[in-house]
């Protein structure tokens, strides 16, 4: 038996796991080998001492956590009762105990403050701040307490600043400012001084001192007297980046000199030669993991230091690109990166053309699309965005799978394709996957990532998650497997912002709010989120106005000129007013003021007379050509007198009792305006041994990209079909059918634009007229 | 006599029937699955993660995804196997480096010197690298065969058994220092 099958074999049998191959040998080693025999019951020990620990069990509370983020009703067994007190009761003598020892403690410390002289103690000398700290961030003074790192808190002098595993903090002092990544501790020395212990730092002098950042630790001292670096240390070593100035690395007589975009190392505590160009990536992803307190902003030096297209930008004469921004979102291997900027044309001719913005800082042949035409009359801004889904492949280099505004790229990794086309007008904000992140790992002081055929293991879903909006709530997609089954995934991706846009233009939208009404404790925070939640997502040339009725119409001005809390502070300060609700009010909400596309709001509570009565007096009210909705926060179900209102004048009634958060009620709501969208997707194949899946990424599939994802049998070779579904058009479906046209091969890269174009023309022929 | 509920009846099946009717689109099958494995999960998540929170954040994901996933488990040989495998994936938040080095000294400082057997194994048990941690746990504590363990973590059965091993050797030596 050899050693790699004993060690095998004695896991087993350590395990309990029956193991009739290699029994009789086993047996036969623990009868002749001591060490071995020893180990087995050494280990078995072990074994039992580990099975002995106790945990935490599964409480109902626990489950309704689950529950919550399942975003469903339990699905399991649930309630065995009420939840127990976690409190451990506490015996009359233990209560005695603690108040004696708190009497001793107050003792104390009054006669710590009587005997010590004033002299004795000096306060730790304030150095600065805490800007932004998340996570289990902590500040370890020199005397004192650990706290939790919270914005605005103080930093002293040799207090130590940890990140904790998963936390991230901001802070500065009078001469520098600093970002500590996860995992990550440093010691201030002085306001110019600190040690990093640990991790990963970015450090930038300030402007306003005149004295150098010194950062060290034991390898050595990094002095920066003008700009910005990155710095990671570990024991034996720390490498740091330059990102703009320079940057001096020194230790004992030895020293370096960094320029921007140039790395350096100690190792052992002398600095390293040669200085070597930084790569790009490793920058890239170094800033990613300080990105989260900065919504993953590149700086304009950074992004000099990103893989650039050669030659200039190919912009035209005279059109510069102003307020470029890329906000890069990292979830394991897998990266976006939104790019958004406005283009100015500083000439004195009008342009008009074509420009991909993604083409000027990404190199071809991974940009090969344009966006929409621009038109730019001198002195004209325009806004551009787009967004990039890519990888880190396993050669190290970042890999960009697709330029999502029109185009289609497609990379083979080992032998499985995954086409993305993911439309930069939806707000992605994020994807990722389970599957992947787990290969996702760490190597020495930097890290490492790696997407293959073995990582995509045909056992382990892999599932993308996309993050869409504000609300933190993440759309699964599901992608399957490579393996036997699968060879292709064609993944398009297509948001309706367009057609928001387009109707923004003419929609004009009023909310009145029924101040009257009976709210319930939650119904009150309800009403009010959804009020909020409507007001957010207008623009300034939708919104008309929030109109208040407390017995008699209140006009409120709109939420853009003022806080939205003073708004909603004032319209619940309306409350306690008596009455019905008046004609003024019917008027505005059956038609807003004096414009007859308007779209009107009533956001009321539960009680069904107001709702009777509200309803059949809005049927009677003089312009029923526009369509007021109705929310009834804290129904069961929306009024039958409000349903029927709603359905004749073509609006949406709903109630507030259900599943959906008060944002995504808000977004319904608005969707259901004037902006339709697909709700259910479907795809037969017309040719071929095709095996399909298609999943949307949400229920909300107004505010939201549709993603479609097929699969196609590595035999597939003629694929074609048609991709079906219902459309939402103000609350009645349309069912809509669009060819994908020619039957393509398989592997082909058309075929991704074509499942692309025709989402397009879906949604296009979905939006109606 | 009244006949028996649907949950009653799911009761009965095995994992593999339970999963094959999740998979063909029923809905009833998943709130058994989750009340068979969903314990042992949690403890599973707690050993590994070293904190409750974390681990009642990253059941319900495993949850999630597993309900999302209507697919036969492929490549394993039980629904528990793969079901551990998605949690030990879960449980790797891939951007969070594992401590080490000097942090961890300092982190020490402030924590109360063990005092018994048990309190020895759960902050070594803390501190082990995950890779040694996961396959450690699944194999000697959560009872999972030895290629299960292996195929959850990602690595052949060879190198999952000789992390099982390294973790024993270092619970080994830990336990016996402090006496209960």
């Amino acid at each position: 038996m050899d050693r790699r099958s004993a060690i095998v074999a004695l896991v087993r049998r350590l395990a309990g796991e029956p193991d009739p191959a290699c029994r009789a040998e086993m047996d036969q080693l623990l009868m002749h080998s001591a060490r071995w025999a020893g180990r087995l019951e050494r280990y078995a020990a072990v074994r039992d001492a580990v099975r002995r620990l106790s945990t935490h069990d599964l409480t109902p509370e626990i489950r309704k956590a689950c529950d919550d983020l399942l975003g469903s009703p339990a699905v399991g067994p649930i309630s065995e009762g009420p939840p127990a007190d976690p409190t451990p009761a506490r015996s009359a003598p233990f209560r005695l105990a603690v108040l004696l020892a708190s009497l001793a403690g107050i003792l104390a410390v009054l006669l710590a403050c009587f005997f010590i002289a004033p002299g004795d103690y000096e306060p730790p000398i304030k150095l600065g701040g805490v800007v932004h700290a998340m996570g289990q961030a902590q500040l370890l003074p020199a005397l004192g307490a650990a706290e939790q790192a919270r914005e605005g808190a103080e930093l002293t002098a040799g207090m130590v600043v940890s990140s904790g595993r998963d936390g991230l903090v901001k802070g500065g002092t009078a001469g520098m400012v600093f970002r500590l990544g996860a995992g990550s501790a440093l010691r201030l020395t002085d306001s110019h001084s600190a040690d990093l212990i640990q991790g990963l730092a970015a450090v930038s002098r300030r402007q306003a001192s005149d004295e150098p950042v010194n950062l060290a630790n034991n390898n050595g001292t990094v002095t920066c007297a003008e700009g910005e670096f990155l710095a990671r240390a570990t024991r034996h070593r720390m490498i740091v980046r330059c990102l703009r100035g320079r940057v001096q690395l020194a230790s004992g007589d030895k020293s370096i000199q960094l320029g921007p975009g140039q790395q350096g190392m100690f190792f052992r505590g002398e600095p390293v030669e040669p200085v070597r160009t930084a790569s790009a990536r490793t920058l890239a992803h170094w800033q990613r993991e300080l990105d989260a307190l900065d919504s993953g902003r590149v700086t304009p030096a950074e992004l000099e230091l990103l893989p650039l297209a050669a030659g200039p930008p190919s912009l035209p004469d005279g059109v510069i690109v102003r307020n470029l921004a890329v906000d890069l979102v990292v979830r394991g291997p897998l990266w976006m990166a939104v790019l958004t900027c406005d283009l100015e044309n500083t000439g004195s001719q009008a342009w008009r053309g074509r420009l991909d913005p993604a083409r000027v800082l990404w190199p071809p042949p991974l940009c090969a699309a344009e966006s929409e035409e621009i038109e730019l009359a001198p002195g004209a801004q325009a806004g551009l965005s787009c967004a990039a889904l890519g990888t880190m492949a396993p050669g190290g280099e970042a890999v960009l799978w697709s330029l999502p505004v029109d185009g289609w790229t497609r990379k083979t990794i080992e032998g499985f394709t995954l086409s993305i086309e993911a439309a930069a007008d939806g707000g992605i904000k994020g994807a990722h996957s389970t599957g992947l992140e787990a290969r996702w790992g760490r190597s020495g002081d930097g890290a490492k990532g790696a997407i293959s055929a073995r990582d995509m293991s045909p056992t382990v879903p892999v599932v993308l998650a996309f993050r869409f909006g504000s609300d933190g709530t993440d759309d699964l997609l599901e992608l399957p497997s490579p393996g036997r089954d699968v060879r292709h995934v064609l993944v398009a991706s297509r948001g309706l912002v367009a057609s928001r846009a387009a109707a923004r233009g003419t929609e004009r939208v009023l909310i009145v709010f029924d101040a009257t009404a009976d709210y319930g404790p939650l119904d009150r925070i309800f009403a009010h989120e959804i009020v909020e939640g409507i007001a957010r997502r207008l623009s300034g040339g939708t919104w008309l106005g929030l109109v208040a009725y407390d017995g008699q119409v209140k006009n409120l001005p709109p939420a853009r000129g003022m806080g939205m809390d003073g708004l909603l502070a004032r319209l619940w300060a309306l409350r306690g007013g008596e009455g019905e609700l008046s004609e003024e009010m019917l008027f505005a909400l059956a038609s807003g003021p004096g414009d007859g596309s308007a779209a009107a709001f009533l956001i009321t509570g539960a009680g069904p007379a107001a709702g009777a009565a509200a309803a059949g007096d809005l049927k009677a009210a003089p312009r029923p050509d526009s369509a007021p909705h109705v929310v009834q926060v804290g129904a069961p179900r929306p009024g039958g007198g409000y349903r029927e209102l709603c359905a004749l004048a073509g609006g949406a009634c709903t109630s507030t009792i259900g599943r959906l958060s008060p944002a995504r009620q808000a977004l319904r709501l608005l969707q259901a305006v004037r902006w339709p969208g697909l709700q259910e997707v479907s795809y037969a194949p017309g040719g071929g041994t095709v095996r399909y899946r298609l999943l949307t990424g949400s229920g909300e599939p107004s505010d939201r990209p549709i993603v479609v994802a097929l699969a196609l049998e590595p035999q597939a070779e003629a694929v074609t079909g048609t991709l079906s579904g219902k459309a939402a058009d103000a609350g009645f479906g349309r069912d809509l059918s669009v060819p994908l046209g020619e039957a393509a091969p398989a592997g082909d890269d058309a075929l991704a634009g074509r499942l692309a174009a025709a989402l397009d023309q879906w949604i296009k022929a979905g939006e109606g007229p | 006599m009244e006949a028996a509920g649907p949950e009653a009846s799911l009761q009965h099946l095995s994992d593999e029937a339970l999963w094959l009717s999740h998979a063909a689109g029923g809905d009833a099958a998943f709130p058994e699955v989750r009340r068979r494995h969903e314990g042992a999960l949690f403890r599973y998540l707690q050993l590994s993660l070293g904190d409750v929170r974390a681990a009642a954040e990253t059941l319900g994901k495993v949850l999630r995804l597993a309900r999302a996933y209507r697919r036969p488990y492929d490549g394993f040989d039980s629904l528990r196997g793969w079901l551990f495998a998605v949690a030990t994936q879960a449980a790797v938040p891939a951007h969070v480096p594992q401590e080490e080095g000097l942090s961890q000294m300092v982190a020490d400082l402030k924590r109360p010197r063990p005092k018994a057997v048990e309190d020895a194994l759960k902050r070594a048990l803390a501190d082990m690298h995950r890779e040694v941690k996961q396959p450690f746990l699944l194999v000697m504590v959560m009872g999972l065969p030895l290629a299960e363990a292996a195929r959850a973590c990602r690595f052949p059965v060879h190198q999952a058994a000789r992390r099982v091993l390294s973790a024993c050797g270092e619970f080994a030596r830990l336990a016996t220092l402090p006496k209960e």
